[in-house]
């Protein structure tokens, strides 16, 4: 695609913002599927958990609260160079669920309650360009 | 941006590359002309990305560091000796090398950002300058770049 020098439509202004735009939405999303999975647990052993499940289930809704802190800074950083670029950050994104065809075949962004499926999902979603990380089932 | 893309990751190096292509093209006084002061600042919010802007160095700069922090990173660590260890859990030593690695000791069960296993060993030497090719090791790329490892180390540490 990059053969043909002049060629390059991201030699617009326009079209990078638009990109980034996209990218905007992408990371606001994301962190609200971490933000459901999170709230998704229950909260204590009030919630019938027993002490030992209470510790490991706080420590998961740790670990994904930082996942979605991650993602509002990515957002930010994305809002940074769309304004470097003289535009205004975006600030808003579709309603779960996302339409159809919304965003690519091999990206699936779903709210989702916690389970060893939603799991898989955000590791699969996290993977390394050309792992072989199966998709979660959920 | 009308066009497919399989990970998050390869999304963000192809807006990277736009990003170059087009500064490349009309230079980044032309492409950087948004008020810096309508950007969120370091003091503003506490985030990672709250870092400004100003040039293709710290937009291409941002760029990676949301692939690297994990939305399909470029590439990933091979895995290395994964045999399970005589014992998990225990101390673990860290003394800091001048001007190097990290060196560790113990029982060392070295993970992937997808918690894949990239090495049980009882020592390593982790890269600390950000230059390795072969993270999270060291590859002795410190010495080629001229880390300094700063004034923070214990005395006994300083050879």
């Amino acid at each position: 695609m990059s053969d043909v020098p002049a060629a390059s439509p991201f030699e617009q202004r326009e079209i990078l913002i638009h990109a980034l735009f996209e990218a905007a939405e992408l990371e606001h999303n994301l962190m609200c599927t971490y933000l459901y999975a999170a709230a998704s647990l229950k909260s204590g052993e009030g919630e019938g958990l027993s002490a030992a499940e209470a510790a490991a289930v706080k420590r998961w809704r740790g670990v994904l609260l930082d996942v979605a802190i991650q993602e509002m800074g990515h957002l930010v950083a994305v809002w940074n160079i769309t304004s470097a670029l003289g535009a205004s950050p975006r600030i808003g994104r579709s309603n779960f669920p996302l339409d159809p065809g919304y965003l690519p075949a091999g990206i699936t962004v779903k709210l989702a309650p916690f389970n060893a499926d939603t799991l898989q999902h955000f590791v699969f979603l996290k993977r390394p360009h050309g792992s072989s990380e199966p998709e979660g089932e959920a | 941006m009308g066009r497919d893309y399989d990970t998050v990751g390869v999304f963000y190096e192809r807006l990277g590359q736009g990003l170059r292509s087009f500064v490349g093209r009309y230079g980044e006084s032309i492409a950087f002309d948004g008020d810096p002061a309508l950007q969120l600042s370091p003091e503003e919010v506490s985030l990672r990305g709250a870092r400004h802007v100003r040039c293709l160095k710290t937009a291409l700069g941002a760029f990676s560091a949301i692939i690297e922090q994990g939305e399909g990173a470029p590439r990933d660590s091979a895995t290395g000796k994964t045999d399970m260890l005589d014992a998990r859990d225990g101390v673990v030593a860290i003394d800091p090398q001048l001007n190097g690695p990290l060196r560790a000791r113990g029982n060392l069960e070295i993970l992937s950002g997808t918690g894949r296993a990239v090495a049980r060993v009882t020592s390593a030497y982790l890269c600390r300058c950000g230059g390795s090719a072969n993270k999270p090791f060291c590859d002795g790329t410190h010495a080629k770049i001229g880390f300094k490892s700063g004034r923070d180390l214990p005395e006994q540490h300083r050879k």
